[in-house]
């Protein structure tokens, strides 16, 4: 569903792989040459300063033949990623200003939902992720977090809702950067079945790991892994 | 009939762009109860202003031979358009490069990439409403200001004759009465720019240290240069 052709990620370090629909891929980058962010950056906007080419399966010409995202005007590129694709970063990427359940119904509020229907999609997947009866470690209930700001939530929290935000939005792949970093054994496994509930609810879709070390070998140990690295395509069950 | 589903079908749709705008007011909302805060800054900049014109130096004034009515003058002058110099300095100071600060800060988390990413337009989410809420902001300064103006005249016209309203009061309200919407689309503007010089740096490569020093040196001249030109405008 996405291919990286002759992909720049840093200098020296190319990619040439296929991410297939229904597996979880992991993407093993050397944390001192390469920023996480690059292909987020590549995807958001800055693709005609980058090197090398990216395809999105669902993105084609009139007569159906796939076309380069860099091709793709701005406007066009933010609707593909609005139906298709689902960003983490490292924290979350929820709006400081917003609480978190503002940031959850922000996307679905700003493609024209309207609010009650907005909230009702946001708490329907919710309840079907596990999310609503969730509390953190001190004992705070998820309907009293998601009343809360992103910056009085610890990391783990950040990112985990991060996750849940973009999981709302029924993306059919999901590209998540560092998503075990910093985190404890029994976070980095609460996010692992987080993944692990949203591939159930979606089998079609397909999972991308961006990390930097060996956290992630250790939390999906279970998990059958396509891994990818930088000039190379290697896979192991 | 036909007409009826046209009425209802617009309704609808200008009822769906209200609801897409919403999510922009919320946006702008949550900056705007921050910059509230600038507001309130104004207000008492304008009541101690108020204060140490009417304790300290409208005493002084006789003392060079000025007559009550150039002494009310000056006085209002002062209130009123100095008022509009200090809004300003409020609005850079303050609201402009908390601004900057936090769109800086939003760079540097990637809020921009996130933003875009989910398939919204970082500009409309994150910038415009700090501009409009810059216009705001420098607008309710103006405002208080103005009020400032009309609550010291009543002060100064009892201080000279013992009266509470007087030719002093009815000049400055007729004068604000003409100008008042040129002169309130005129602050909004000039806060509207303000936002944009503070927001645009920052969506460049430039840093936080980078864009403010530049952007206060030019705003201090820009507000010297408007009260220049502005008691210029009272001279002649």
């Amino acid at each position: 569903m996405l291919r990286f052709e002759h992909f720049e990620l840093a200098p020296g370090a190319r990619l040439e792989a296929r991410i297939e629909r229904g597996k979880l891929h992991v993407l093993r980058l050397d944390p001192e040459h390469v920023n996480e962010e690059f292909l987020a950056r590549y995807l958001a906007g800055g693709a005609r300063r980058a090197q090398g080419e990216l395809w999105l399966e669902e993105v084609k010409d009139a007569v159906g033949k796939p076309v380069a995202l860099r091709a793709l005007g701005e406007e066009r590129l933010r609707g593909f990623f609005a139906k298709f694709v689902g960003f983490v970063l490292r924290d979350g990427g929820l709006l400081d200003e917003l609480t978190v359940r503002e940031n959850l119904v922000l996307s679905r509020r700003y493609h024209d939902v309207w609010p009650r229907r907005a909230k009702a999609e946001a708490e329907e997947m919710a309840a079907l992720l596990g999310e609503l009866t969730r509390g953190d470690e001190a004992g705070v209930a998820a309907p009293e977090l998601l009343e809360r700001c992103p910056a009085e939530l610890n990391l783990f929290a950040r990112r985990y809702w991060g996750f849940v935000a973009t999981l709302l939005r029924r993306p059919q792949l999901v590209i998540a950067f560092a998503p075990f970093e910093g985190l404890r054994a029994a976070d980095q496994a609460a996010i692992a079945a987080l993944m692990r509930r949203y591939r159930k609810l979606e089998p079609a879709c397909a999972l991308l790991l961006v990390v930097s070390g060996a956290e992630a070998r250790s939390v999906l140990a279970t998990e059958e892994v396509v891994e990818l690295r930088a000039g190379e395509e290697e896979f192991s069950a | 009939m036909t007409d009826s589903l046209v009425l209802a079908a617009s309704m609808v749709s200008r009822a769906a762009a209200l609801r897409r705008r919403a999510v922009r007011d919320a946006l702008a909302a949550a900056f705007v109860s921050g910059l509230g805060r600038t507001a309130v800054s104004a207000v008492w900049v304008a009541a101690i202003l108020g204060v140490t014109l009417l304790q300290f130096v409208l005493p002084l004034l006789p003392w060079f031979g000025a007559r009550p009515e150039e002494l009310a003058r000056i006085f209002l002058f002062a209130v009123q358009h100095l008022g509009d110099v200090l809004a300003g300095v409020l609005v850079v100071g303050q609201a402009g490069l908390a601004s900057t600060w936090e769109l800086w800060r939003a760079r540097e988390r990637h809020r921009f990439t996130s933003v875009a990413a989910a398939g919204m337009d970082p500009l409309e989410l994150l910038v415009l409403p700090r501009v409009w809420g810059l216009a705001l902001v420098y607008l309710i300064g103006g405002m208080l200001f103005k009020v400032t103006a009309v609550v010291a005249a009543v002060w100064v016209n009892y201080a000279i004759d013992g009266r509470f309203l007087g030719p002093e009061i009815g000049g400055i309200l007729e004068e604000g009465g003409r100008g008042i919407l040129a002169g309130y689309a005129l602050n909004a503007a000039v806060g509207a720019a303000v936002g944009v010089v503070c927001c645009a740096p920052v969506l460049g490569r430039m840093s936080a240290a980078e864009t403010v020093a530049p952007i206060g040196r030019v705003f201090r001249q820009a507000l010297v240069l408007i009260f220049a030109a502005k008691l210029l405008f009272f001279v002649i």
